[in-house]
């Protein structure tokens, strides 16, 4: 009987280990936090979306080439759901809230962006960092730096003019926190925003290429 | 082919054959248990503790919106679990955890029906369902999740929650006039260091099982008068996380008492690893010693993928109500789309 049993999971085990999935980034407690971000707000609307159904392996591609660096296999995963929760006041979009999971130094870290209907941060906090410096990564001094950039200001910029690090020790989670905003951009432009920011990136792409054939010349 | 074997396999199939698209607004999840050991004192084992038992299972959780947005959130999660301690026929089982529906009445304000944790504690905010760690709800309230309602709310800067449910635990009955009333009040879950106070009241039943199908019997025909108050607290402390609870009241008239202390730590090198320390601690009668159960459990978690993690826990007994026991525990756990 045992035999049988462990047989049948073993069935449904070898059916189910191909669909590698994580579980995404969610909000702890959307309600407070969406209360707390967008103050004219009555609701809103939580939507799960996988790289893997709006665009597969293609979209993680192209994510890698935005982002200049590969994703990684076991907290950015294909299959994982990313939550996005667009704000609403009545009917109106009014903002979206959407977070992302990042590798830090000591830890996993969970940032969360507010952004307005454009694409704009509104807000940025950490729902979760491992860091003996936490204070100083959660502290609004440092959090307060990234209010209004959008995802053409990683694109056309180098953001680590704009952004100081608050550590003295290391750069590893600040590096580690502008790539996970940079992910964040990047997947809200391609899942919510309609690749709105898409232009930017590849005027910006055309540029660089033009440059190095006038240095070759 | 008994009613049983028949059962696994129909479930098995329809588990097998179930959507694996994701649509928006829910997620399908699929869930496995294997888990095994070695005891002291029963030698070659499943954990024969409650809530962990070779199974397999799912979670389907869904949000419902119109233009005005969220309205319904439902979320269902279920096992088909094997107790290896247990004769064939009684072997098998339905292990209902999550089986609630919560409501929307307006921002921060919600009404939820179903089977869910009871607003005590630790276990309400932590996540526990496929873990070797434990919070201390099974030892203080006897089980972790029941059937009620129950209304959360915001309080300027604290969450809070109140819930009534039938106390029996997994099944479904109320016997002895059973019922569990409970509430908690607590800083966010976004806060770095989170605080959280709770009470208790309630007649609770002790099942013989975990099981919501078949219903088990019970250990005793009586409920047993419990009240309680209880503190806990999660924050970072250097490298580590710290996880604590403490709970004391009175079962029958017995002052009863305990606490659990938790420390995880990520190794940054190899952050798939994670090793984590618990103390906890029971006692059913705080005037007899031999009341008392004291359990430190080492476990090293290591997560295979995103889907897959391996945990490996040795838990010693300095002290227990029963017999003492040391137990070395291997589980592969999954939960994937």
């Amino acid at each position: 009987m045992y035999r049988k049993i462990m047989f049948i999971i073993l069935i449904v085990l070898s059916g189910i280990q191909n669909l590698y999935a994580a579980v995404g980034c969610t909000l702890n407690n959307p309600d407070r936090d969406i209360k707390r971000l967008f103050s004219k707000a009555t609701n809103y609307k939580t939507e799960f979306i996988t790289i893997k159904e709006r665009g597969g392996r293609e979209l993680v591609k192209e994510i890698e080439t935005k982002l200049k660096d590969k994703l990684e296999p076991t907290y950015e995963s294909i299959d994982a759901p990313y939550a996005y929760y667009t704000v609403l006041k009545k009917k109106e979009t009014i903002g979206y809230v959407h977070g992302v999971n990042q590798k830090g130094m000591y830890g996993g870290m969970q940032l969360i962006l507010a952004t307005d209907p454009n694409g704009m941060i509104i807000d940025f906090y950490y729902q979760k960092i491992s860091s003996p410096e936490s204070k100083k990564f959660r502290d609004k001094k440092f959090t307060k730096q990234f209010k209004g950039l959008t995802l053409a200001d990683f694109y056309k910029h180098d953001i680590t003019k704009k952004i100081k690090n608050p550590s003295e020790k290391n750069a590893q989670d600040y590096l580690a926190t502008l790539r996970g905003i940079k992910k964040n951009l990047i997947l809200h432009d391609e899942f919510k925003l309609k690749n709105r920011y898409d232009k930017i990136f590849y005027a910006k792409k055309k540029e660089k290429k033009d440059e190095q054939k006038n240095e070759n010349k | 082919m008994t009613v049983i074997q028949r059962s696994i396999l129909i479930f098995s199939l329809i588990f097998i054959s179930l959507p694996q698209g994701i649509v928006k607004a829910n997620n399908f999840y699929k869930e496995a248990v294997i888990i095994g050991g070695y005891s002291d004192r029963d030698q070659w084992i499943g954990k024969k503790g409650k809530s962990l038992k070779n199974s397999i299972g799912f979670e389907y959780y869904r949000k419902f919106a119109n233009d005005y947005g969220d309205f319904l959130t439902l979320d269902v999660q279920m096992r088909m679990a094997y107790d290896s301690t247990e004769d064939s026929q009684d072997a098998f089982g339905i292990e209902v955890h999550n089986a609630w529906a919560e409501h929307k009445l307006g921002l921060g304000k919600s009404i939820r029906f179903g089977h869910f944790d009871p607003a005590f504690g630790l276990e309400p905010v932590l996540d526990t369902h496929g873990t070797l760690l434990q919070t201390l709800a099974s030892k203080n309230i006897g089980f972790k999740k029941d059937w009620g309602i129950a209304y959360k709310g915001l309080l300027g800067d604290y969450d809070y929650e109140i819930a009534s449910q039938i106390g029996s635990g997994m099944g479904i009955r109320r016997k002895d006039g059973s019922f569990l009333l409970t509430s908690r009040i607590g800083t966010p879950q976004t806060s770095e260091f989170q605080y959280g106070l709770s009470f208790l009241y309630g007649q609770t039943l002790q099942s013989s099982q975990s099981w919501t199908i078949p219903v088990s019997d019970l250990v005793s025909g009586k409920s047993v008068r419990k009240k309680r108050i209880g503190i806990d607290m999660q924050r970072p402390l250097g490298l580590f996380d710290l996880k604590a609870e403490a709970a004391a009241g009175d079962n029958d008239g017995r002052t009863v008492a305990g606490g659990m202390v938790e420390l995880g730590y990520t190794v940054p090198e190899q952050q798939n690893l994670k090793i984590k320390m618990q103390t906890l601690y029971w006692s059913d009668d705080w005037d007899e010693k031999k009341a008392r159960d004291l359990t430190l459990a080492p476990v090293i978690e290591y997560k295979i993928n995103s889907s897959a993690t391996m945990r490996l826990g040795y838990f010693h007994d300095i002290y227990s109500s029963s017999d003492e026991d040391k137990l070395i525990l291997l589980q592969l756990y999954y939960f994937g789309l």
